[in-house]
C-alpha cells in the first residue's frame, strides 16, 4: 500500500489534527503516503466560474502522481471529487485530452490517465479492511456514541465517484464502529452542511448548518465525525458563530475520522492533535481517559 | 443551449425533463429560498430562456451538493447544467465577488491559503514537516495556468460592470441632487 499523498490546501494551512493523525494511522496500517512535491490546488475551488481552468489544474496533479508512478490518495472530499471528475473527463474524450495536455506540455507535463484517486476512507475500507483495523484496536472507544457527516463530494455524483451508496453510505459508520464505538442516525444525515455557500449565500448556509446540528444534537451524539475538511470547518467553527449570532451553543465536538481511530489504537492525543478544534472535546477524553 | 450541452460530460439530455420536481424536492437551498428553483432552471434552459437563468443571482446559491442530479428519474444532469450555466454568466462579467478573492489567493500561493508563520509553528507543534520548501514552483504553474486559460479576462468584466454601475448611479445620484 504505497500511494501519492495528495494533501490539498486547508488540511496543510489550518487543520493540522487532520494530518497529523492521518499520516499516524496510516503508518500504524502500512500505508506508506508519499508526499506529492510541489502540487497545486486542485481546482475546485474555481470550477464554478472556469470548467477550462478546473481541468487544467486538475490534470497537473494528476499528471504529476503519474510521473511518481503512483496512485493518489487524498483527505478531502472536494479534491478527490475534483481528480476523480477530471480523471473521468479526460479518459472518456481523447480531444479534451489533447487539447488540455497542450496547456500540461508547457510545464513539461503529460496527462495519460494512469493513476486512479482514492479518499483516505476508501483505502482503510478495501485496502486494509475492518478486521486489520479491529486488530490493532489497543483501547476500544466503548460508551462513546458518534454521528457520522460523509459529506456530498465523496459521494456524488455517483457514477463518477464509485465510494459509497449516495443515498445511505455506510463505509464511514462501519470504520467508526470497527473502533468499539456506536454510530446514531439522524434526520437529513446525508443532507449538505452549507459550506459551499460561505460567502456566496451565507443565510442559507448557517440556516442548512443549524438544521444538521439540531437534529445531531436530538440524537445525544457525543461526537460528530466527518471525513471532509470543509464541512469540519463549516461544524466546528460554524459552532461558535451560531453561539455568537444565536446564542444557541450545541457544544457537539467534531472531530476528523483519523482522529477517532488515533485514539483507539492507543495513540496520545497531543499527538494527534485532538484539542486543536475550536469546540473542545474536554468532556469526551475525559470520559476516554477513565475508560467510559 | 446548445452551448451548455457542450460544456458539460456526456449528454445532458435535458430535453427529456418531465417537470416532476424531484430536483426541486430534493435542494437543500430550494428549502430555504423560494426564488431557488431547479425545475424551472432546467425547463427555462430547455425551452431557449437561459438567459434569465444566467442573470439571475439565485443561479449562485447551488451548494453543489448534485443530489438533484442523483435523484433525476430522467438522468438530467441538473448540478452540471447548473454549474454551465455559472460558466456562462462569469463570462458575461457575472462571477460573484468570492470568486475574484479566491482567484487572487491563489495567485499569491498556489492553493487557497498560504503557508504563514503561524502555521509553520502549528505544524511543527505536532511534528508535520514544514511543507514550503518551493512555494514559487507551485505559484508559477498556477500563474501560467491562469493565463493559459484566461480566468483573469473573467474579473476584469467584473470590475468594469461595476464600475459602470457604480458610474451611473452617481449619475442617478446627481440628478436627484439637481432637481
Amino acid at each position: 500500500m504505497r500511494y501519492a499523498f495528495y494533501l490539498g490546501c486547508v488540511i496543510p494551512t489550518r487543520l493540522f489534527a487532520y494530518e497529523a493523525s492521518s499520516r499516524k494511522v496510516c503508518r500504524e496500517l502500512g500505508i506508506e503516503l508519499v508526499d506529492m512535491e510541489d502540487y497545486i490546488c486542485c481546482g475546485t475551488p474555481i470550477e464554478a466560474v472556469s470548467h477550462r481552468t478546473w481541468l487544467v489544474m486538475a490534470a497537473y496533479n494528476l499528471a504529476l502522481a503519474e510521473k511518481m508512478g503512483l496512485d493518489i490518495l487524498t483527505l478531502c472530499n472536494g479534491c478527490v471529487n475534483s481528480l476523480k471528475k477530471a480523471n473521468a473527463g479526460l479518459k472518456e474524450d481523447p480531444g479534451l485530452r489533447k487539447e488540455i495536455n497542450s496547456v500540461l506540455k508547457k510545464f513539461g507535463m503529460e496527462y495519460r490517465g494512469r493513476v486512479e484517486v482514492k479518499h483516505l476512507i476508501k483505502v482503510l475500507y478495501e485496502d486494509v479492511g475492518i478486521e486489520e483495523i479491529k486488530k490493532k484496536v489497543k483501547r476500544p472507544l466503548t460508551g462513546l456514541v458518534a454521528a457520522s457527516h460523509v459529506g456530498c463530494h465523496v459521494l456524488k455524483p455517483g457514477w463518477v465517484m464509485q465510494h459509497d451508496s449516495p443515498e445511505r453510505p455506510k463505509i464511514l459508520d462501519e470504520l467508526i464502529e470497527a473502533t468499539g464505538a456506536k454510530t446514531v442516525d439522524y434526520p437529513y444525515k446525508t443532507e449538505c452542511c452549507g459550506q459551499t455557500l460561505r460567502g456566496l449565500n451565507d443565510g442559507i448556509s448557517l440556516a442548512l448548518l443549524q438544521k444538521k446540528l439540531g437534529n445531531i444534537e436530538d440524537a445525544k451524539a457525543d461526537v460528530l465525525v466527518t471525513i471532509c475538511p470543509a464541512c469540519n470547518m463549516q461544524f466546528d467553527m460554524g459552532q461558535m458563530e451560531i453561539r455568537q449570532k444565536f446564542k444557541k451553543n450545541y457544544d457537539i465536538p467534531v472531530m476528523h475520522y483519523p482522529e477517532i481511530l488515533g485514539l483507539a489504537f492507543g495513540i496520545g492525543k497531543e499527538d494527534l492533535g485532538v484539542l486543536t478544534h475550536k469546540v473542545k472535546p474536554t468532556k469526551l477524553m475525559k470520559e476516554l481517559t477513565n475508560g467510559l | 443551449m446548445e452551448r451548455f450541452l457542450k460544456e458539460v460530460p456526456g449528454d445532458t439530455g435535458i430535453n427529456a425533463c418531465y417537470q416532476c420536481g424531484t430536483c426541486m424536492s430534493s435542494c437543500p437551498t430550494a428549502k430555504f429560498d423560494r426564488k431557488y428553483r431547479p425545475r424551472l432552471f432546467v425547463i427555462k434552459t430547455a425551452s431557449g430562456r437561459e438567459d434569465e437563468v444566467i442573470k439571475s443571482d439565485a443561479l449562485w446559491s447551488c451548494t453543489t451538493c448534485y443530489t438533484c442530479q442523483e435523484r433525476c428519474p430522467r438522468g438530467i444532469k441538473v448540478a452540471e447544467m447548473i454549474m454551465a450555466m455559472q460558466n456562462e454568466a462569469a463570462r458575461q462579467g457575472r462571477a460573484p465577488e468570492k470568486f475574484a478573492r479566491t482567484v487572487s489567493v491563489l495567485q499569491k500561493s498556489g492553493l487557497t491559503s498560504e503557508l504563514v508563520g503561524f502555521v509553520r509553528k502549528q505544524r511543527e507543534k505536532l511534528g508535520l514537516d514544514a511543507l514550503d520548501a518551493t512555494p514559487e514552483v507551485r505559484v508559477d504553474v498556477v500563474k501560467k495556468i491562469f493565463d493559459e486559460t484566461g480566468i483573469n479576462r473573467l474579473f476584469e468584466k467584473v470590475k468594469g460592470r461595476k464600475e459602470r454601475k457604480e458610474k451611473k448611479e452617481n449619475e442617478e445620484k446627481k440628478e436627484e441632487g439637481g432637481v
